[in-house]
């Protein structure tokens, strides 16, 4: 459970200092490591409240991560049950 | 003896309650309900982002101390660009006083005003191109606002208004579409975005454009975007690619200039 809170904070220092792609790197390497990792879902909706804008390059969808970490959550979920 | 794996069932819940995340997702982003909740970061990641900026600004100086040498020739080099540069901004500022001048002679002399705004976050964070500065509704901003580079170039425009910040959407953003004005002949034209400062024209071929030309995004005090970096033409193509990169370095810039007139 420790472990599980460290690496929270972690993910949530790296949601607001680092390149995007290292804190998606975190949340899935987390999202493997611990059992149902609802946290990666929360990351996403994090990371569209601090910086999700319209754009026309998503359809003016400003919560894009939610959606892809949603779709990461099942995929990794399904993965975690096909290599158990 | 062969072993076949239970197929697995169609993980209908599964599907429904990721169905049911993006409708309180949607929820939030398109209801007052996520003001509240941004309201609440707000708070949090201000003060954790202005600490990041102070942390990076003394291990600049403590880096700085490392080398006395390199300090001495980095001191002499600067001072050397301190002096060009103040020599061409006198030059840039008396042409600025004429222009302004000649503004008002014919009516037209109220120039926007405007608010200097330091940068808490830059693009490569997330997937949106956006910087997060430190202004928001508290000093008036609405949306909309031009945002600039150093008083002179032209970078975006304010996408949404916290209380204490406020999200830039960068021109340069893939699929954003700006007008424009192309070198001396002022040619009229739209360029589209492609992330990381990069931008896009599509002009009819024998436009007279050059390489080096001035792009200016058109108003009263017209903008520079950038200069036109290379021209590409097919023989079989009635149009010409004109690509260009705005000169501002978006990934390590610190402050900005917001104009408080849409």
């Amino acid at each position: 459970m420790l472990i599980r809170v460290i690496a929270d904070i972690v993910i949530f220092f790296s949601i607001l200092y680092t390149p995007f792609w290292l804190t998606l790197l975190a949340l899935i390497g987390a999202a493997f490591y611990f059992r149902s990792y609802y946290e990666l879902i929360g990351g996403g909706i994090l990371i569209d409240m601090l910086y999700g804008t319209p754009l026309v390059k998503f359809f003016d969808v400003s919560f894009i991560t939610t959606i892809i970490t949603v779709s990461l959550y099942f995929i990794i979920d399904r993965i975690k049950q096909n290599i158990r | 003896m062969s072993y076949r794996r239970d197929k697995q069932k169609f993980p209908k819940g599964k599907v429904l309650s990721g169905l049911l995340v993006l409708f309180i997702a949607y929820v939030i982003f398109g209801t007052s309900a996520g003001d509240v909740l941004h309201k609440g970061l707000e708070r949090v990641s201000i003060p954790l982002w202005r600490a990041e900026g102070e942390s990076m600004f003394s291990a600049g100086i403590i880096g700085a101390f490392q080398s006395k040498l390199k300090l001495t020739a980095e001191n002499e080099k600067l001072k050397k660009e301190l002096r060009d540069l103040g020599l061409k901004l006198l030059d840039r500022n008396l042409l600025y006083e004429e222009n302004l001048l000649l503004k008002e002679k014919v009516g037209r002399g109220n120039i926007d005003e405007s608010i200097f705004a330091r940068v808490l976050t830059r693009p490569g964070q997330s997937l949106y191109d956006t910087l997060i500065i430190d202004v928001g509704s508290e000093v008036g901003l609405r949306g909309g606002e031009r945002v600039m580079y150093e008083d002179t170039i032209l970078i975006g425009s304010i996408a949404e208004v916290g209380e204490k910040t406020s999200k830039v959407k960068l021109f340069s953003t893939f699929g954003e579409e700006i007008s424009v004005e192309i070198g001396e002949n002022m040619v009229s034209a739209i360029a589209t975005g492609h992330g990381s400062g990069n931008f896009e024209i599509k002009v009819p071929r024998e436009t007279p454009v050059k390489e080096g030309d001035v792009i200016l995004a058109p108003s009263l005090m017209p903008h520079m975007l950038g200069t036109v970096e290379h021209i590409e033409s097919k023989p079989n193509d009635p149009f010409e690619r004109i690509l260009f990169k705005s000169p501002v370095p978006l990934f390590e810039i610190n402050y900005v200039v917001v104009l408080l007139g849409k």
